[in-house]
């Protein structure tokens, strides 16, 4: 398709032609390149001693890295505005993907049903997180458009509707239907913290529309008091609890993973082995490269280290969310709010997890864990950033 | 939040617009200030708790998980002798290992399967035995004296991984068990193990000096004492590890060297160590010893320990066999008692607890050995107190002489006895030996001429010469195990009881002192008055032969003066030439000492002892010698079961001087002959035969050989001994004439207990000649050939010269308190 010149632009092309935020591709770039060393280097000896060839991993993950700069750039092309109607289909296709996967189309691995075989294999719940940001985006944003529908009071039926609608219930009902579907179908994968970010995702475009604060105060509550059941009726739970609370205690077994972890961090001191001299990598933590890249960081560029990670980490959450604050219209802003809340959520996760702070969830930490779709629809999700920000008017002084 | 009523009323689409954009903007910066700083402090501050406020903890945990420490053990230094002779030296060896369980699991039971492809677990265990048995048959071909049946029952244990078959394989029969272990593929079961043995190439010599490494490192004499100098410090390894244990070689690594122990150079001269064994042997037999004895030898001039001899004695490479005969004997006859002894106490004990006559037997048997090693193991030079006798005189000479109480023309009178405030002592002479000078005093070993000596000293006066001659401390040698000594106090000594301690100390009985400080005291006596710190180790040095540490002779005091030394030296010279000494006079040197014999508390036990120095006028060394409790030929006899005088003088002196002889002969000194000895001298027989007797006469003359003449005629035809061999001065020559021919060979004559003169004739008349030793030549009546060096009656070439040792009866016995 030939490119049309500026003067046949609508203006909604033009502004789709606006320039991305550059800051925050830098960061992204920034944590993707320190993600990949890091990532290279702690899997250097799980890939020498267990699969023969040190490269095995970085080279997997600098492809997908590379297709997914790609597909981030080539999503921030996209004007943004498409993905409104783009919106609902998603959301269908990835339910029906979840659907699959719990059909003999799904591969199990390690006993979890999460992946679905369609020549390539790849873990649908990754798409609907980012479907189920897009839907609820797509539809909060007319809201205030919205007509609600009115019953007469005189009814037992109409007064209670008039009654849910005015609580805002009614409202939410469809929200909750859609997110109640998608995460019955990942949590019965079973797939607990990908269960866990589509819901962060879900509530926090939620929230950011302008539900009341109630619903997720009830929500929380109701949660909570599910958790607190959970961890005190089922011993499994109580396991993980007591793990969490005292890892060293069990640090043959279970604890084994988050002891090593924290030998690792603590090992490193203030400024760290130096780069690539991690002793912790040697087979100590299973599986450094996956959700314990973290760990290796620390335990190589030391507290400082970890610190300078962390600080891209909050910039690139800062920078999303004050583009969602600048963003054009409702839909690119809550777009925004969704995905930069799915990452800082899971970023937390990870890294409150490898330090112990939480009980362990099983949550990688973006751009830097091994996983090349996972890493290219995080690529992906940050060209949709990119693309709201090419539409942000230019300040008016400029 | 607004509430209800105020929202219907904005009916207006743009203003609820602008109210929604708000809410968002308003929700997403409440979002962004959760996300984007709420969340990171958490994590922040525990990542500031881990990686720096518990940094040390995690440190020290990761380092305990990620290093893996190998020792690389050090080798051990060498013992060498003054001469750089190796006395003490670390090899490797190998031990043999097993592991039976891996030798099970290298026959795969997969492999024997029978028809229906079950495993057939007879076959498979046939096949382990048969395998079992190969391996025996094996090894038992490389070392022929293993112990099958115990190979056996080891192999059988299906559990072990770790069976030590052998130790202590030298490299030959390493190299053949390498080799069939290759052959048979069998080093996933059967491995050598490298390690380290100390090997001894003396053997038994110089054993409690040198003393052994076991499994601890050194546990006796040098080996012990000088441990830290000896063993080095083993280095160390320090690699990263894998959670899998492989070794990493990273930045972490860290090595550091072993560090070989040093070698030691001893003053000990193994060549004069010998002599100083032979002769404790020599004597140990000669005189029925039973408690064997000890030989000391001493540089008296910087108290440099030359040997150090301790009789029974061991093999430091089988430190806990028992190879003394007469140690195993006493072992042997100490079992019926501790078995009674056991017996005993086994009775008092619980049924059930009760050990079984045989290991009742058993456990005896264990025990006196064990008594019987340690006996071995002492060394009796420095652990061993024993009452030193007449040897003493000489001390208490020195102290009397210093002391200006006597001097050289003293006269002491001797009527065979002394009362001590009403109690009779005896002298050794019961008959006395009447009015003597100081010098024959000391000659005579004078039991009452010393009491009266000491008398004059007063005990103040001789408990600070104890003090002086260092007989109240250790002396400080560099080996362990050193005894004090005299136990005696200064309070008890002066005090009234110990009166009669003054009376016996005066001859050295009564007390004991470690035969290390007799001699280091006497030593001092003798070298100018100069009392020296005894020391065994000259130098340690590095593998290269830098020396690391030497030794300087340390002098602890000056005991007594220069010319109170010398005076004693004059003196003690005369015991050989002219008193009881005189066994240990040696042609050609001029040996001086005292001797000794001192009764035990124990009846019927002596010890007897010669402390010999030579050259008299220079001392260049010194020797105590002594034997331990020779058997008496009956209970209370002064004879021994092989018919000799149980004295120092008859006994130890001897031996003494031949062992100085040799000494001095190792060491080069040049002899100097008197001029009777002069004559006894070995002289070149000239040319006789083919001249006429009145020429031959003034021949032999010029070399002081007289002659006689078999035959008849004017012109010697032939001669014996035959011209240019060595006979003693004063020799007669056979000269034949005429026709006579000289015999072949003849029989040796029996000359054992005849005087000087009838020995000498009486070999001189069968054809022989004499060349006599062991004591002066002032050959008395009394001296009377002890040996003779080729036994009577066995066949000799005539002209054959034979030596004959002397020996003069001395009377020098224990005698004391009746």
């Amino acid at each position: 398709m030939a490119r049309k010149p500026k003067r046949d632009l609508t203006v909604e092309e033009q502004l789709a032609r606006g320039p991305m935020d550059l800051p925050f591709l830098m960061l992204v770039l920034l944590l993707l390149g320190i993600g990949l060393i890091m990532m290279f280097s702690a899997s250097y000896a799980t890939a020498y001693y267990k699969d023969g060839d040190p490269l095995v991993y970085i080279t997997r993950q600098a492809m997908f890295g590379g297709v997914g700069v790609l597909a981030m750039y080539v999503v921030s092309k996209i004007n943004y505005q498409t993905f409104r109607w783009m919106a609902l289909p998603a959301m269908v296709g990835s339910i029906v993907l979840l659907v699959l996967v719990h059909t003999p189309l799904g591969v199990v691995h390690n006993g979890a049903r999460r992946w679905l075989n369609l020549g390539i294999e790849f873990q649908p719940s990754e798409f609907a997180k980012i479907a189920v940001i897009l839907f609820f985006a797509a539809r909060l944003c007319k809201r205030d458009t919205q007509r609600h529908k009115r019953y007469k009071n005189r009814t037992f039926f109409g007064r209670t509707y008039n009654f849910f609608d005015r609580i805002g219930l009614i409202e939410l009902l469809p929200y909750a239907v859609v997110l109640g579907l998608v995460a019955g179908l990942v949590v019965t994968q079973p797939h607990l913290s990908g269960t866990l970010l589509i819901l962060a995702g879900g509530a926090s475009v939620l929230f950011a529309a302008g539900i009341h604060w109630g619903w997720f105060a009830a929500g929380g509550g109701i949660v909570g008091a599910l958790a607190a059941a959970l961890i005190y009726f089922t011993p499994y739970m109580t396991a993980r609890i007591n793990l969490w609370q005292d890892p060293w205690s069990f640090r043959q077994g279970d604890g084994y993973q988050t002891v090593q972890s924290l030998i690792a961090m603590g090992s490193g001191g203030l400024l760290g082995r130096g780069l690539g001299n991690s002793m912790q990598k040697m087979l100590y933590i299973p599986e450094p490269e996956n959700d314990f890249v973290f760990p290796i960081v620390v335990e190589e560029l030391g507290f400082v280290g970890g610190l300078v990670v962390l600080v891209l980490f909050a910039l690139l959450i800062l920078r999303g969310y004050w583009l969602a604050l600048h963003a054009r219209d409702r839909f690119g802003a809550l777009t925004i709010v969704g995905i930069i809340s799915l990452l800082a959520v899971q970023v937390f996760l990870n890294i409150g997890v490898v330090t112990n702070l939480i009980p362990n969830t099983g949550i990688s930490l973006p751009f830097f864990s091994y996983g090349g779709t996972a890493l290219m629809i995080q690529l992906a999700e940050m060209g949709m950033v990119l693309s709201i920000s090419r539409q942000i008017p230019a300040p008016k002084n400029d | 939040m607004t509430n209800r009523p105020d929202r219907e009323r904005r009916e207006d689409r743009g203003e609820r617009r602008a109210y929604s954009k708000r809410m968002v903007f308003r929700r997403s910066l409440f979002l962004m200030l959760v996300c984007g700083v709420g969340l990171f402090i958490p994590l922040v501050i525990q990542l500031w708790n881990i990686s720096i406020r518990d940094h040390d903890f995690y440190q020290q945990q990761a380092t305990r998980q990620q290093l893996m420490d190998v020792s690389v053990s050090a080798h051990r230094g060498e013992i060498r002798d003054a001469n750089g002779e190796v006395m003490a030296m670390s090899a490797t060896v190998y031990n043999l290992i097993l592991a039976p369980k891996d030798l099970m699991n290298s026959v795969d039971p997969d492999d024997y399967t029978d028809e229906e492809g079950e495993p057939d677990t007879a076959a498979w265990q046939e096949a382990v035995e048969d395998l079992r048995e190969e391996i025996v048959d094996g090894l038992a071909a490389i070392r022929p004296d293993l112990d099958r049946e115990s190979l056996e029952a080891r192999m059988q244990r299906e559990n072990s991984q770790y069976e030590v078959l052998l130790t202590d394989l030298e490299e030959d029969e390493a190299q053949a068990i390498r080799e069939f272990i290759e052959e048979n593929g069998t080093a996933y079961y059967l491995y050598l193990t490298p390690s380290t043995k100390r090997y001894y190439p003396f053997g038994a010599l110089a054993s409690q000096v040198l003393g052994f490494v076991n499994a601890n490192g050194g546990a006796y004499g040098l080996e012990a004492r000088y441990e830290d100098v000896l063993k080095g410090v083993p280095g160390r390894v320090v690699t990263g590890r894998t959670a899998e244990n492989d070794e990493l070689y990273n930045s972490y690594s860290n090595y550091i060297d072993a560090v070989n122990g040093y070698d030691l150079t001893l003053t000990l001269d193994s060549t004069i160590q010998s002599y100083a064994e032979q002769i404790l042997e020599k004597g140990i037999a000669a005189y029925d010893v039973q408690n064997g004895g000890f030989c000391l030898v001493m540089d008296p001039n910087t108290g440099a320990v030359l040997a150090m001899a301790s009789s029974p004695e061991f093999d430091p490479n089988q430190y806990s066999l028992i190879t003394d005969s007469i140690l195993q004997g006493e072992a042997q006859s100490e079992v019926p008692a501790i078995y009674e002894q056991l017996k005993a106490e086994n009775a008092q004990k619980p049924a059930e607890e009760q050990l079984t006559d045989a290991e009742l037997q058993e456990q005896a048997q264990a025990q006196a050995n064990a008594a019987a090693r340690e006996t071995q193991w002492g060394n009796k030079g420095l652990s061993e107190p024993y009452e030193p006798g007449s040897t003493f005189k000489a001390l208490v000479l020195a102290a009397a002489l210093e002391e200006g109480v006597v001097s050289e023309n003293d006269t002491f009178y001797c009527p065979g006895y002394y009362m001590v405030n009403g109690t009779r002592i005896n002298c050794s002479k019961r008959e006395g030996h009447g009015q003597q000078t100081l010098a024959q005093a000391v000659q005579n070993s004078c039991n009452p001429a010393f009491m009266m000596i000491g008398q004059r000293l007063g005990a103040e006066k001789f408990y600070d010469y104890f003090e002086a001659f260092g007989m109240t401390e250790k002396t400080g040698i560099d080996l362990p195990g050193e005894q004090e000594g005299l136990d005696w106090g200064r309070e008890y000594f002066t005090s009234l009881e110990g009166y009669m301690s003054l009376a016996t100390a005066s001859f050295g009985q009564r007390f004991t002192v470690t035969p290390l400080q007799m001699i280091r005291a006497f030593s001092s006596v003798i070298n100018g008055g100069n009392l020296y710190q005894p020391y065994v180790v000259q130098s340690a040095s590095d593998a290269s032969g830098a020396v690391i540490q030497n030794t300087e002779p340390t002098l602890v005091r000056q005991v007594v003066s220069q010319q109170t030394s010398q005076r004693c030296r004059t003196i003690l010279e005369t015991v050989v030439s002219e008193g009881t000494g005189h066994n240990a006079y040696q042609a050609g040197y001029r040996i001086g000492g005292k001797t000794g014999s001192s009764e035990t508390t124990e009846k019927d036990h002596t010890i007897v002892s010669f402390m010999g120095f030579a050259p008299a006028d220079d001392p260049q060394v010194i020797v105590l010698l002594a034997y331990d409790n020779p058997r008496p030929a009956s209970p209370g006899s002064d004879w021994s079961t092989t018919g000799v005088y149980i004295s120092g003088g008859n006994m130890a002196a001897p031996m003494a001087g031949e062992v100085i002889a040799q000494i001095l002969d190792y060491l080069d000194v040049e002899k100097q002959y008197t001029a009777e000895e002069s004559a006894a001298v070995d002289v070149t027989t000239p040319q006789v035969a083919g001249y006429t007797v009145a020429d031959a006469e003034t021949r032999l003359e010029d070399k002081g050989l007289s002659y006689r003449t078999v035959g008849e005629g004017d012109v010697v035809t032939s001669q014996v001994p035959a011209a240019y061999s060595a006979v003693p001065g004063g020799s007669t020559v056979i000269l034949y004439l005429g026709d006579a021919v000289p015999e072949e060979t003849g029989a040796v004559p029996n000359v054992v207990g005849l005087s000087y003169e009838a020995a000498k004739s009486a070999l001189e008349q069968a054809g022989f000649f004499m060349r006599a030793s062991g004591t002066s030549t002032y050959y008395s009546d009394a001296s009377k050939a002890q040996s003779q060096s080729v036994a009577a009656g066995e066949t000799a070439a005539i002209g054959t010269v034979i030596n004959v040792q002397f020996s003069t009866m001395v009377e020098d016995g224990y005698a004391g308190i009746d």
